[in-house]
């Protein structure tokens, strides 16, 4: 059995798959896999939500904190599109904790949505990558009524 | 909601003596999994934990595996 780890960070993991054999005394049978899986990061938000009207400035902050036991540094960020979006990296100092903050903002300019990858590379061989996911939805601007004149 | 990626399972088959007989169910399968409970130590976030289990048909006859469900 194998399973990946990446959304269970600071939480313990149990897992069970259910065999069906034609032995009669055994046709349904449980295998469980369980243990406890440390958190590398904390992420906040793990995912991104762009959402708002066009002209409107849409931004979300995500916050990296590495944890004390694996303390890693951000050498790279990608964008697996990049069109829609730009993105600004500060923090990583002690003094703050080597907590990051990037920020994402919006550049779609019309109505629509989009999806978008943000790759981090880190200078740690545990996590050499951390993946945020972006998701765009730009609304059209609301029209305001006009109002007829007394 | 779950993000497991990458499920798969690995059943090693060993067909047990012929020339015994199963206790439980005289002429058919009769499996027998020593350790369907597997514990794996501590690791962080972000790394794969795999496990083999083994599967031993201690009947007469074939044991099949019919489908496998996870969750």
């Amino acid at each position: 059995m194998k399973l990946g780890t990446g959304s269970y960070g600071g939480s313990a993991l149990k897992k069970t798959a259910i065999i069906h054999t034609n032995d009669p005394a055994n046709p349904k049978f449980t295998l469980t896999i369980s243990g406890q899986v440390e958190k590398f990061v904390d992420l906040k938000p793990k995912y991104v939500r762009l959402t708002g009207y066009s002209g409107a400035r849409i931004s979300v902050p995500v916050t990296i904190a590495p944890t004390a036991k694996y303390p890693f540094k951000i050498v790279d960020i990608t964008a697996r599109g990049g069109t829609f979006i730009k993105y600004t990296l500060t923090g990583g100092k002690p003094d703050q904790g080597n907590a990051y903050t990037l920020l994402i903002e919006n550049t779609k300019t019309d109505k629509g949505r989009y999806m978008d990858l943000l790759t981090l590379t880190t200078d740690s061989q545990i996590r050499p990558k951390l993946i945020i996911r972006v998701y765009g939805n730009i609304l059209e601007p609301k029209k305001t009524q006009e109002t007829p004149e007394s | 909601m779950m993000h497991i990626c990458g499920w798969a399972i690995l059943f090693v088959l060993i067909p047990f003596s012929v020339f015994g007989q199963s206790m439980d169910t005289p002429g058919g399968p009769s499996m027998y999994v020593p350790e369907p409970s597997f514990q794996f130590e501590s690791v962080v976030s972000g790394q794969e934990v795999e496990h083999d289990y083994i599967v031993q048909n201690k009947g007469t006859a074939e044991l099949e595996i019919t489908s496998v469900k996870t969750g």
